[in-house]
């Protein structure tokens, strides 16, 4: 299911002393199957975007296409020039009818989505959110057997409590919730932070997995390495604004870039730049990891003989 | 009101404890169920003044309920805490705890002022400090840690990594000689853990007893540290230099812990045939390559 957001701009508390502009002019198209990376500093309008994204938030002006799903706010901001807030507040009931249907097409997973988790057990915290949909308890059983089958966690999780398992473990908890919603586009907000070596491998490994299978993910990210690894391509936002998009080789080539936004290209990538620079011919397009960057080298060292 | 020589024989030093000594776990054990799986096992470990120690492990290792324990939020099953050569008594505990501040994961869950003043203003009542002398001391501290322009701001308003600073400047307010950070990078931007890293090498270098326990996943705030300690199911598995745990690449992969990206590259590199085990810095590993 696509996704494209057309001239899209958010304002926080319109009209008021406080009044913020978060989102200036956004104009994206995420693609079926995508495996996007949203890469900006804390207050660049990541999260604000991401919740545009199922409807959480809707634009001041502009116009949110999701599949079938259309939010449009164009008018108001063509007849007014400028924002007219009671107008809004109607148009925002009219196009909220079927919301309900956008938010379980489009997954949206918060930064530490294990501080959501409240259930006695497991599997009643993440059949919540089926039966929220209307599912009965038998269906929303099945759905969330299938979701926790998903994120790895089987049938001896079912009965415990959710509090009681590791950082990693609730996490997958969490995301299983929504994945038994079925989304079509996964949208997560910094979903690897806090997690050791190792279940965050786990994690890419099963986000990875859903994008093959066809499901779009969307995810913001301060881990380079996880962009590097696994989006085919970059955003970076500031201050509202598409800054960048491109694919991550190309966005961590351009080190003037990286330096004045203060961001840093994964160690293996720059490691990759300066052997090629001491004359070590590395195509730095299949560089995703040590191991793919090692087969390099070794490719590399025979050509260069 | 208690007297001075109550307090003085609750804080009275175990002579058998080295001089040096700024935090002592004698076979620690502890679990959160009632005769459940141990969660930390008879750990004994000698943390030295002024000494930085990074503990590593992965996710449920026990690593936050050892910080919970040295400050005595958590009262262990068996064994014995000492802090600064006194031995940790629920008598004494309060009066143990005012030498230790404990910043945690989350920058929201440790705020109590409306204001980054009356935050930091909170902490010093707990310590009875002079309410007179108390204004001064806030600037100061604000001012070690860049937030001096921030005093009036709402906590809520400030940015993971300002948020952090605060806490910071409410233990140094506090002139706690134990700093223990509980993943307190984890939430922050890379920007932000850069910025904590090096206010927390200042503050190390403005004061020299200030013991520093880092418990963390990130890679580069254990290499900075003079001593690591790994962690796993409960029990201390490795201690040394940074240089010395990270060499133990196998064992480190064993217990879902990442290694450095020279190491992590050469044992990529060895699989390939290409084996350069002396090399232990980005450079080496760039000129052997290169040759």
């Amino acid at each position: 299911m696509p996704v494209r957001l057309e001239h899209v701009n958010f304002i926080y508390s319109p009209g008021s002393p406080s009044q913020k502009k978060a989102l200036n002019d956004i104009n994206l198209l995420f693609e079926d199957g995508c495996f996007t990376a949203l890469i900006g500093k804390t207050g660049s309008g990541k999260s604000t975007l991401i919740q545009h994204l199922n409807g959480l938030l809707l634009p001041t002006s502009g116009v949110v296409e999701v599949g079938s799903y259309l939010i449009d706010m164009t008018l108001e901001y063509k007849k007014n020039g400028k924002v007219n807030t009671s107008l809004m507040k109607k148009k925002h009931k009219k196009k909220l009818k079927d919301v309900k249907g956008l938010r379980k097409k489009v997954g949206l997973v918060f930064q530490f989505p294990e501080y959501q988790l409240f259930e006695e057990t497991v599997l009643k915290d993440v059949s919540y959110g089926p039966k929220n949909f209307g599912a009965s308890e038998e269906e929303a059983l099945n759905m969330s057997k299938e979701a926790l089958k998903k994120v790895g966690l089987g049938e001896d999780f079912y009965n415990r409590s959710p509090f009681e398992l590791s950082g990693g473990e609730k996490r997958r908890v969490a995301i299983a919730g929504i994945l038994a919603l079925n989304p079509e586009v996964l949208v997560l907000d910094e979903p690897t932070v806090g997690l050791d070596a190792e279940s965050e491998q786990n994690l890419m490994d099963l986000l990875s997995g859903l994008n093959n299978n066809g499901t779009s993910i969307i995810l913001a990210t301060h881990d380079m390495d996880v962009v590097l690894r696994y989006a085919t391509r970059a955003l970076v936002l500031e201050n509202g604004s598409i800054l960048r998009d491109e694919t991550p080789i190309s966005l961590f080539q351009d080190r003037e870039f990286l330096k004045t936004s203060s961001l840093e290209p994964p160690k293996v990538f720059s490691f990759a730049l300066q052997l090629k620079e001491r004359g070590l011919p590395i195509d730095l397009s299949r560089i995703k990891d040590c191991d793919s960057l090692a087969d390099e080298i070794v490719r590399a060292r025979r050509e260069h003989d | 009101m208690r007297s001075e020589s109550k307090r003085q024989e609750l804080l009275k030093r175990d002579e058998n404890i080295a001089e040096d000594s700024a935090i002592f776990l004698k076979d620690l054990s502890f679990s959160y169920i009632e005769n459940g799986p141990l969660n930390i096992k008879e750990i004994t470990l000698d943390i030295k003044r002024g000494q930085s120690v990074a503990i590593i492990g992965h996710n449920g290792s026990g690593k936050s309920t050892l910080a919970k324990l040295i400050d005595g939020i958590l009262v262990q099953k068996s064994g014995d805490i000492f802090i600064f050569g006194v031995k940790m008594t629920d008598d004494n505990v309060l009066l143990l705890r005012r030498d230790i501040a404990l910043v945690f994961q989350n920058p929201d869950s440790q705020f109590i002022g409306a204001t980054v003043r009356d935050d930091i203003a909170f902490g010093l009542e707990n310590e009875c400090v002079d309410p007179k002398a108390m204004p001064q001391m806030i600037e100061e501290c604000a001012k070690k840690v860049g937030m001096e322009e921030y005093l009036d701001r709402e906590p809520c308003n400030l940015s993971g990594g300002q948020k952090q600073r605060v806490a910071i400047a409410g233990a140094i307010a506090r002139k706690s000689s134990i700093l223990i950070l509980d993943e307190a990078s984890a939430m922050l931007d890379p920007k932000g853990k850069s910025e904590l890293r090096a206010l927390i090498k200042k503050t190390r270098e403005e004061n020299p007893d200030l013991t520093v326990l880092n418990i963390t996943h990130e890679l580069e705030d254990a290499s900075v540290a003079d001593r690591v300690v790994v962690l796993n199911a409960g029990k201390v598995v490795l201690d040394g230099t940074p240089f010395e745990v990270f060499s133990h690449v196998e064992e480190l992969k064993g217990m879902r812990l990442d290694i450095p990206f020279v190491q992590k590259l050469k044992q990529s590199l060895s699989v390939r045939g290409i084996s350069l085990s002396e090399i232990n810095s980005d450079e080496d590993l760039l000129n052997a390559l290169c040759q």
